[in-house]
């Protein structure tokens, strides 16, 4: 379950790059078919699969947002250096953490459903995978950068579980006894 | 006033006393009913400890089960078809029974690696041996190696394996407790209006009168297991454990012991009797006096409610030993006055008997009192009940064979005075012969049995394992190795770790960014809102220390079974192609979990409402090495030190922490006990021998014994426990009886010639006989006890008998050596 959960992950990676707000759907659909093809393609080794979402991931998420987001109020606390050196260790934690699952596809199906604009400035989209005994709801967070019309993906809640905010208590919880630097070497 | 008690009224009507005493006494025993045996692990807790009231909220919060563990030994292969079919009838049956809310065995457990499947298909459909397909020596390997299943739920042979019996919880039981101590606490600090009162009476009368239904029931619950168990015996060795089925077996020795050895122990001493008096007067009426006396004491028991536990359940022998010594100094006073004046009249002789055996008798009781009042003391239940018990069954005894005897006597024909020189009473004339003659030795061994005491006393440890109660042959002890060594120990203890609340406060810089603060701060509020969720709970931080304390207490060789949240993290690791399952994963599981699952795999192990974590242990009862004391100590401190403060504070709990509790105050408060008895009855004997010599002599008589006990039980590795701590008692009343007696005497003879060899001569045939015949008729009746199946019994016996013969020792030739060499009476001209 859980695995096949993360699978939505790289199904989204596709590039989404400067995707604007009446675009989000219809991007993601095609996009997400074009990952599925490289996952159902048998003639690629487990590595070039992997390889070849990686190029397009790069451009889904906003990583630097991300990792303000889960240091919370304590990324203000950050030297510059350490806000660089602490975005780049988070996006490459994200990325490995979702690579591992994806040898796990298996033929799964992905179904969109209509984008929410929730506030002036987020959107959500609901998707629903669908595998041979259940379906899992899946929602990809999208906010608008600020004083451009670009949307990007921020948090996905999988199941009622929202993957930044795991990290956010994770990293609390880490800084209660330990610095900044000590996180970004765990990282 | 004594005098003339004794002379208008008891020895002139003693035929209307004896009989409106006798049937007082028998109208009264209609108490004896009421008579009731509480050995629940509930009385064997100290009843202000703190951590009995931690203990509870955490048993309530993880909503743990009573269980019992039945052992299952089937004659061929746990997993042969027939092994597997006994057992399925045979959980059919259990379950059938009205106190088991459920059976986890072999057959019915969720089967994780037969064959390794995804989380959310185990979730889906749940597979167990009855599953069709099921491949059997990839079942064995799962119960071998399962972090659920090894060492607990089968033995590492795969011979034995674990029936779980859960039985329906009470929580009536509980909250009658809870109401109860609410208005008792209450009551400690202020007044009780009068509604309230009365709710403290009502709520009384309730929790005991639940309580006992519920004993009862459990007990039959216990009966009908055993009577299951039987049924199916052809096929398998079967062996039950767990706390309930513990008390309920000790209350059965108990039972058991006081019924057939406290017949046979009268039986013996009528023996004894009869062979030093060779007069059925001299047999009827010790036993009449000891018979009354104990009826009265149980009536008044059954009366007052209190109920014998397994420390109380001594008091009976207690009194008996006391009665007897205060009855036979009655005959061998009045025996001694009969062949001194043959031809007095029977009531002058009866009378002088009673006069002149008031005083010392009387004193004696009280010192007796004195020391076993000191046990009021010790702060655990059961020990301030014996010491209550024991002041008031001796006082009884006292005013009974002060009547009784006497009237009796009145009753009866004077006989004539028998010969004296009886065969058994050399003993004495041979320790006043050894006193005089003897230089050096006396001093000499006392030195010795000073060192002897003093190093043996060093030794001393305070252990309590229930498993060492019982004697290796019996069943129960098997049983209990068994469940001990091969199926993860006997003692829960639970380990509790508090995490502390977040507070980390992070400082506000006002370096500008090209995300503005405001902009942020609405993820940041969006965030916020949200982070309390359970789902988010389940950080890498908090999994790191739950393995790290779950690792940790699984090293510990003194541990057998340990369960707790890190075990599902293993399962779900070899579920997770040996990957550790993430926050991420965990919550996601979390989320997905069905509530019946959550109650079974986290709610005994996490408490995210209180942020706490449960460790589940059973301490491996009969390990050589373990020092229950020591063992809490070393992991409360460990622990303490490898985790920060800041990350979560530790906590021990359950029924280890609590009985090592009970333990610790035991010996703590024997130091003090026997501190305060040496006090109290220095000042009574001053008080009494006006003399500090004399008192310093008779407390030096006292202690060499008392500390000859210690002596003894440290150097054959007798632990202090619950039963033993109350030979220092007996101890005391025992010698100090003795002395008292013995002095009285001395300075009674001292004073008709300012002799002290002779004075000593005389002592010592005369009440020295009552001591010894004393000592004689208990230690041989004692001897019965070394039987007993209850090995706490038969150290009792053991040390019962070594105490009245050191006593003995120290009174007939110690305490005349100390007389003649200091020499502390006035001559009186």
């Amino acid at each position: 379950m859980v695995k096949k959960l993360m699978l939505i992950l790289l199904l989204s990676v596709v590039s989404l790059y400067a995707i604007e707000e009446k675009d989000i759907k219809h991007v993601m659909d095609t996009k997400v078919n074009k990952v599925l093809t490289i996952l159902k393609d048998n003639t690629l080794s487990q590595h070039q699969k992997e390889q070849k979402c990686i190029a397009v991931i790069d451009d889904v998420f906003d990583y630097d947002i991300m990792a303000q987001i889960s240091l919370g109020k304590r990324w203000r606390s950050l030297t510059k250096s350490e806000k660089t050196l602490f975005s780049k260790r988070f996006e490459k934690k994200l990325k490995l953490s979702y690579l591992d699952k994806l040898r796990l596809y298996n033929n799964e199906k992905v179904i969109l459903k209509e984008v929410q604009k929730v506030k002036p400035t987020r959107s959500t989209l609901e998707t629903l995978i669908i595998g041979r005994d259940d379906t899992y709801k899946v929602i990809y967070m999208f906010y608008k950068k600020r004083n451009t019309n670009h949307w990007y993906i921020y948090d996905v809640n999988l199941v009622g579980v929202s993957i930044l905010q795991t990290y956010r208590k994770q990293f609390s919880e880490f800084l209660q006894t330990k610095t900044v630097q000590e996180l970004i070497e765990s990282l | 006033m004594l005098h003339k008690l004794y002379q208008k009224v008891i020895l002139k009507y003693p035929l209307s006393i004896l009989i409106l005493l006798i049937s007082s006494i028998f109208i009264f025993s209609m108490n004896i009913t009421k008579l009731e045996i509480d050995a629940s692990a509930e009385t064997l807790l100290l009843h202000d400890d703190k951590d009995l009231e931690f203990s509870r909220t955490i048993a309530k919060r993880f909503k743990t089960d009573d269980v019992l563990i039945l052992a299952y030994k089937p004659k061929q292969g746990l997993l042969s078809e027939q092994s597997l079919e006994t057992l399925t009838h045979l959980s059919t049956d259990l379950e059938k029974l009205p106190g088991v809310k459920s059976v986890d065995s072999l057959i019915n457990v969720p089967l994780f690696f037969s064959p390794i499947r995804e989380i959310d298909d185990l979730i889906s459909e749940t597979r167990t041996l009855k599953s069709a397909d099921v491949n059997l020596s990839q079942v064995k390997q799962e119960f071998l190696t399962s972090p659920l299943y090894k060492d607990f739920l089968v033995n590492k042979d795969f011979t034995i394996s674990s029936i779980i019996i859960h039985l329906h919880q009470d929580p009536e039981y509980f909250a009658l407790l809870e109401e109860r101590n609410r208005l008792r606490d209450k009551q400690a600090v202020n007044s009780l209006t009068k509604e309230e009162k009365q709710a403290l009476h009502d709520v009384r009368i309730a929790f005991k009168e639940h309580r006992d239904k519920q004993r009862i029931f459990d007990e039959n619950n216990i009966k009908e297991i055993r009577a299951l168990i039987t049924k199916y015996q052809n096929n398998a060795l079967f062996f039950l454990g767990g706390a309930q089925m513990i008390s309920n077996d000790i209350v059965g020795f108990v039972k058991n012991d006081l019924l057939i050895y406290g017949s046979t122990l009268i039986l013996l001493i009528i023996l004894v009797l009869g062979f030093v008096f060779r007069q059925p007067r001299w047999i009827i009426l010790p036993i009449l006096i000891c018979t009354l006396s104990v009826i009265t004491i149980t009536s008044s028991l059954g009366f007052f409610n209190w109920e014998i536990t397994v420390i109380s359940s001594n008091f009976i022998a207690l009194q008996l030993i006391i009665t007897i010594s205060i009855v036979l100094h009655l005959i061998v006073r009045y025996e001694e006055l009969l062949a001194l004046y043959p031809r007095a009249s029977s009531k002058r002789l009866i009378l002088y008997t009673m006069l002149t055996k008031a005083t010392p008798t009387f004193f004696a009781i009280l010192t007796t009192i004195a020391g076993f009042s000191s046990l009021l003391y010790s702060h655990i239940y059961p020990v301030i009940n014996l010491g209550w018990m024991m002041s008031a069954g001796i006082s009884m005894s006292l005013i009974i064979a002060f009547i009784v005897f006497p009237t009796v006597l009145m009753l009866l024909k004077k006989t004539p005075p028998r010969d004296q020189k009886r065969s058994l009473s050399f003993i004495p004339s041979l320790t006043a012969k050894i006193v005089l003659h003897d230089k050096k030795s006396i001093y000499l061994i006392t030195l010795f049995t000073i060192i002897f005491s003093i190093t043996g006393a060093s030794q001393l440890i305070v252990e309590n394992s229930f498993i060492s109660y019982f004697k290796k042959d019996t069943a129960i002890y098997q049983g209990m190795k068994i469940i001990d060594q091969e199926l993860g120990g006997t003692t829960p203890l639970d380990v509790i770790l508090t995490l502390s609340e977040d507070n980390s406060t992070f400082p506000h810089d006002t370096a500008t960014e090209e995300n503005s603060e405001a902009f942020l701060d609405s993820f940041e509020d969006e965030f916020s809102a949200v982070e309390d969720q359970d789902q988010y709970w389940f950080t890498d931080e908090k999994i790191k220390l739950i393995k790290k304390v779950h690792g940790y207490l699984t090293q510990l060789p003194q541990i057998g079974e340990v369960q707790s949240f890190a075990t599902l993290l293993d399962t779900g690791k070899i579920l997770n192609d040996n990957k550790q399952l993430d926050s991420v994963d965990l919550a996601i599981i979390y989320q997905k979990l069905p509530q019946k699952y959550r109650d079974i795999i986290l709610t005994p192990y996490v408490n995210i409402e209180h942020d706490q974590l449960r460790f589940f242990t059973r301490v491996v009862d009969s390990n050589e090495t373990l020092r229950r004391d020591a063992l809490l100590k070393k992991i409360q401190n460990e622990l303490s030190q490898s985790i920060d403060p800041d990350v979560a504070t530790v906590r021990l709990s359950n029924l280890m922490v609590l009985y090592n509790n009970m333990l610790q105050s035991l010996f703590h408060s024997q130091i003090t006990m026997v501190g305060l008895v040496l006090f109290i009855v220095f000042i009574m004997f001053l008080l009494l021998f006006r003399s500090f010599k004399l008192t310093l002599i008779a407390l030096i008589v006292n202690i060499v014994p008392i500390g000859m006990v210690f002596g003894f039980m440290g150097w054959l590795h007798i632990p202090l426990d619950i039963m033993t701590i109350t030979i220092a008692a007996i101890a005391m009343g025992i010698g100090i009886d003795d002395t008292i007696h013995y002095i009285h005497r001395f300075q009674v003879e001292f004073e008709k010639d300012n002799h002290y060899y002779l004075s000593m001569h005389r002592t010592n045939n005369s009440i020295g006989n009552a001591m010894y015949f004393t000592t004689l008729v208990i230690v041989i009746g004692f001897s019965i006890l070394i039987l007993s199946n209850l090995i706490p019994t038969i150290y009792f016996g053991l040390l019962t008998m070594l105490v009245m013969v050191a006593a003995l020792i120290s009174d007939l030739v110690l305490l005349p050596k100390l007389l003649l060499l200091f020499k502390p009476f006035k001559r009186v001209k």
